[in-house]
């Protein structure tokens, strides 16, 4: 080993300021949330949802024409708000409990760093990966449409800023469930079962239970009614939702906020200098 | 760059509250750039004071100065100039040491070029050759404690904070640490707190103590002078029959208590003879004499003054 | 003579992984000191004397029994583990107490030796307290209890300082020592040498899943021949006192780094100093202080595993 210790006689370098050192941990999260899971589900999405766009476009443009209303298919149906639930799990899941595990946490909040600026990192980090998923196969979908000449300027750049849109709301409400679940355990797998089984209970409780009783004001605990209900105002389908679609993207945005504050204020409790 | 006049950090009456029991009262000391022992026994306030210092929870009372900054109201400008080595694993096993320890310069501050020639520079110098492109899972428990030590000089702060440093270590891993923070602890502009349990290491590094205990500040400054003022024991290891060479020693007058291979006592002027003299009749061999000035064991059993028996809150 | 615990070729391993390889060793009456480096073994031959681990081959007896054997025997054993998951939601009383009743110690017996453990280890006043907030050196302190609690002859301790503070470390290191006095047999494994030192000269070092060397300290030293022992005296007259070394035909070589200093070197030790008390009385010199550098386990332990 080297018997010297490095020296810097040189003027000390010039740090770099806080979206240095935010950018830093950013980009390091996002490759770091990137596992085969991530790219799997990535890979489904897209393949699926731009066929099914294009084919159905083909289908409609035969019939009479899309409108932006009938670009609203993918959240017809829970499947498509699933296959974001598993991409956001794999994404998701692990990126705190990860570092609670090993405690490197401890090794982050010890930096010149906020402890916003780490969570704003992961969140981001986590959303990309979500967006990507939830907002890009839409919008390639409409692109592609656009190219075929499928449907005129008029209908496919309302779809696409719908799809931007309801992406946006998914992506944000998967997101902050992912960082809230994971800054409350040291497992992954924990979190990842836990994000599944408050979605599938609450969809069964929203839908099923409220379908059964009748009373559609239960449809509200379910996230993926929110979702399916405001992506329904949001295309402009026309149709009639379990919920009111305002209400439910309130309450969206409402419990996504609620999680990053909680888990904000579930890390501010990590104990950097400890036993 | 800290001219060394300035004290590296200053606290004037800190009090730490959590709940009833006060985890700081009346924290006073000025301290000077240099090696600093952070001792005391479990519960004194160690870890408090350290969170502290780096500005990760605010004082109930009192004022805490690290580098001029306040570090309740800078704490990023203070962290940008600490380092800090957990005795916690706190790695993450799924990078590489290079890896690692340039992230953590980035999140220091550093230019990603900048993080990473330095990374490289302190796995050198704590001795992590080719394992640096490896996981950290692979790692052995020695390479672990040196990558926690890269991780936290790579971004040359001007004071580092170590955690029981040598904690898990077998003794050539110990040995070689503690050389790493001899070395360390020469340069100039560069300080350490080291927080540790085994109080002969100290001796070896730091040029100035805190102890504290319950709490409160029971010594600060600098160790020589500390020591010196200390009645002074002197050890002798010896080989051989240790009954008829106390005996021989109690028959001149002195009070020898055994401890192992070691006996300690104390001894007049030129009392050295007749350590001697009772080997001599005794058939045994004096290994080592030393009139020491008081070790920091001494003086820290001494100061906390413990009565046996009795266990920490 | 059999030792209190002995060991020819035994051997353990992990599938691949190597625990003991061919290790032979006898651990005598007193306090001995296990030592080596990471991973050279020596948890796995504390689990294997305490019969958690069975030897793929050789032998290892305790008292005279095969290692392995269970029954009454064990209890004459007691064991101090580096790692061992507390049931946190117990107290301190608790937890020994009910480790004793496992044991097959009748409630009220068990209950009081709980007591008496718990007080040698200066935990009376946690006592009461669950686990749970225990800090690590009482932990470390509740480990030891549950390890003497029922009066074992032989005491194996791994790593039992392990995060215990200067105070702590002062007051067991006196129980392990009054417990040697009472004719225990203590196996204490620990990397901070210095405090080994203390309680022992008596050591067994291992490396590789092999004994290294076993015996006292200072005559491994002696054996390690290669290396000439250095010893630092100091005395008001140096000339004097080389004048009268010189004449010893073992002392290779004299020098003075310093006013009132003398470094002596010699081949063998064991000579310098059976003879120096006689040569200072007899020549009245004077030494006021000496020390060597060599004549301690971090040296031995150094020469013996550097290359």
């Amino acid at each position: 080993m080297s018997i010297s210790a490095p020296r810097y006689a040189a003027a000390p370098v010039p740090l770099q300021g806080r979206e240095g050192r935010v950018l830093a941990l950013f980009t390091r999260e996002v490759v770091a949330r990137f596992g085969w899971g991530t790219g799997l589900v990535v890979g489904l999405s897209y393949a699926s949802v731009v066929l099914i766009i294009v084919v159905s476009a083909e289908f409609s443009s035969i019939v009479g024409g899309p409108t932006v209303g009938s670009f609203y298919f993918p959240y017809a149906s829970p499947i498509w708000p699933f296959l974001v639930l598993i991409g956001a799990t794999a994404v998701g899941a692990g990126c705190i409990s990860e570092d609670l595990g090993s405690r490197s946490i401890t090794l982050f909040l010890s930096r010149p760093i906020h402890l916003t600026d780490y969570l704003g990192a992961k969140a981001s980090a986590v959303a990309f990966w979500i967006g990507l998923m939830s907002i890009g196969p839409g919008l390639l979908g409409v692109a592609l449409v656009g190219a075929l000449g499928l449907a005129p300027l008029s209908v496919t750049l309302p779809a696409a800023a719908a799809y931007l849109a309801s992406g946006l709301l998914t992506t944000l409400f998967f997101t902050a469930l992912a960082v809230l679940l994971s800054s409350v355990t040291t497992r992954a797998l924990y979190a990842g079962v836990g994000m599944f089984g408050i979605t599938l209970s609450a969809e069964i409780a929203g839908s099923a239970v409220s379908g059964a009783t009748g009373n559609s004001a239960v449809g509200y605990v379910s996230p993926i009614v929110d979702l399916q209900s405001s992506a329904s105002a949001i295309f402009q389908t026309g149709a009639t939702t379990l919920t009111v679609p305002a209400a439910s993207a309130a309450l969206l945005i409402g419990a996504s906020v609620l999680f990053f504050l909680v888990a904000w204020l579930r890390l501010s409790r990590v104990e950097v200098v400890g036993e | 760059m800290i001219p060394a006049e300035l004290p590296l950090f200053e606290l004037q009456g800190v009090t730490k509250e959590f709940g009833v029991q006060p985890a700081l009262s009346g924290l006073s000391a000025r301290i000077r750039p240099g090696t600093i022992g952070l001792l005391g026994p479990n519960g004194a306030g160690k870890t408090t004071l350290i969170r502290l210092l780096m500005g990760l929870i605010p004082p109930s009372g009192g004022a805490v100065r690290v580098f001029g900054y306040d570090p309740s109201r800078n704490p990023l400008e203070v962290r940008e100039r600490v380092g800090y080595m957990p005795e916690h694993d706190c790695l993450i096993p799924s990078m590489t040491g290079v890896g690692f320890v340039a992230f953590m310069g980035r999140l220091s501050g550093l230019p990603k070029e900048t993080a990473i020639g330095r990374a490289h520079d302190v796995l050198q110098f704590v001795g992590i050759h080719e394992e640096r492109y490896r996981k950290i899972g692979e790692y052995s428990v020695g390479m672990r404690q040196r990558v926690k030590l890269a991780q936290a000089i790579v971004h040359d702060p001007p004071l580092c904070f170590l955690d029981e440093p040598t904690a898990g270590l077998d003794p050539a891993g110990r040995a070689e640490m503690l050389h790493l923070l001899q070395v360390l602890s020469q340069l100039p502009h560069r300080s350490l707190v080291v927080s540790t349990h085994l109080l002969p290491d100290v001796e070896g590094l730091c040029d100035e103590i805190l102890l504290l205990n319950a709490g409160r500040l029971l010594a600060s400054g600098a160790l020589a002078p500390l020591l010196a003022g200390h009645s002074a024991e002197t050890v002798i290891r010896f080989k051989g029959d240790a009954e008829r060479f106390t005996e021989r020693l109690v028959a001149k007058g002195l009070l020898p208590r055994r401890e192992g291979s070691t006996l300690r006592l104390t001894l007049p002027a030129e009392g050295e003879r007749a350590v001697f003299e009772a080997a001599y009749e005794s058939g045994t061999q004096v290994r080592s004499l030393g009139r020491s000035v008081g070790t920091v064991e001494e003086l820290f059993l001494s100061l906390v003054n413990a009565p046996l028996q009795e266990a920490p809150p | 003579m059999t030792g209190v615990i002995e060991a020819e070729e035994a051997t353990k391993r992990y599938g691949e992984v190597l625990g003991l390889n061919g290790f032979s060793a006898s651990f005598g009456a007193g306090i001995t000191g296990l030592i080596g480096p990471n991973g050279a073994g020596k948890t796995t031959l504390f689990r294997l004397l305490v019969g958690q681990l069975h030897l793929d081959a050789g032998r290892i007896t305790v008292l005279n029994h095969p290692a392995a054997d269970g029954g009454s025997f064990r209890r004459r054993v007691g064991y101090c583990p580096e790692h061992f998951e507390l049931y946190d939601w117990m107290t301190g009383s608790e937890f020994v107490t009910t480790l004793l009743r496992i044991d097959g110690f009748p409630r009220e017996e068990a209950v009081e030796r709980a007591r008496a453990a718990l007080e040698s280890v200066g935990l009376t006043g946690a006592a009461g307290r669950r686990l749970a907030v225990y800090s690590r050196g009482m932990r470390q302190r509740v480990k030891l209890a549950q390890a003497i609690a029922h009066d074992p002859e032989v005491l194996l301790l791994d790593e039992p300082l392990n995060g215990v503070d200067p105070v702590g470390r002062a007051q067991l290191l006196e129980l392990f020592r009054r417990l040697g006095r009472e004719g225990r047999h203590f196996v204490v494994s620990s990397h901070v040498l210095y405090e080994v030192e203390r309680l022992t000269d008596q050591i067994v070092m291992i490396s590789n899943g092999r004994a290294l060397a076993q015996g006292d300290y200072h005559r491994i030293r002696e054996l390690i021949e290669a290396r000439p022992h250095a010893i630092e005296l100091s005395t008001p007259d140096p000339r004097g006192l080389a004048r009268a070394l010189s004449t010893l035909e073992h002392v290779v070589a004299i020098e003075f780094p310093g006013p009132g200093r003398l470094t002596v070197r010699s081949t063998t030790p064991e000579a310098f100093y059976g003879t120096l008390p006689e040569l200072v009385v007899r020549e009245h010199l004077t030494v006021t202080s000496m020390r060597s550098a060599d004549d301690n386990l971090d040296a031995v332990f150094r020469y013996l595993t550097e290359p």
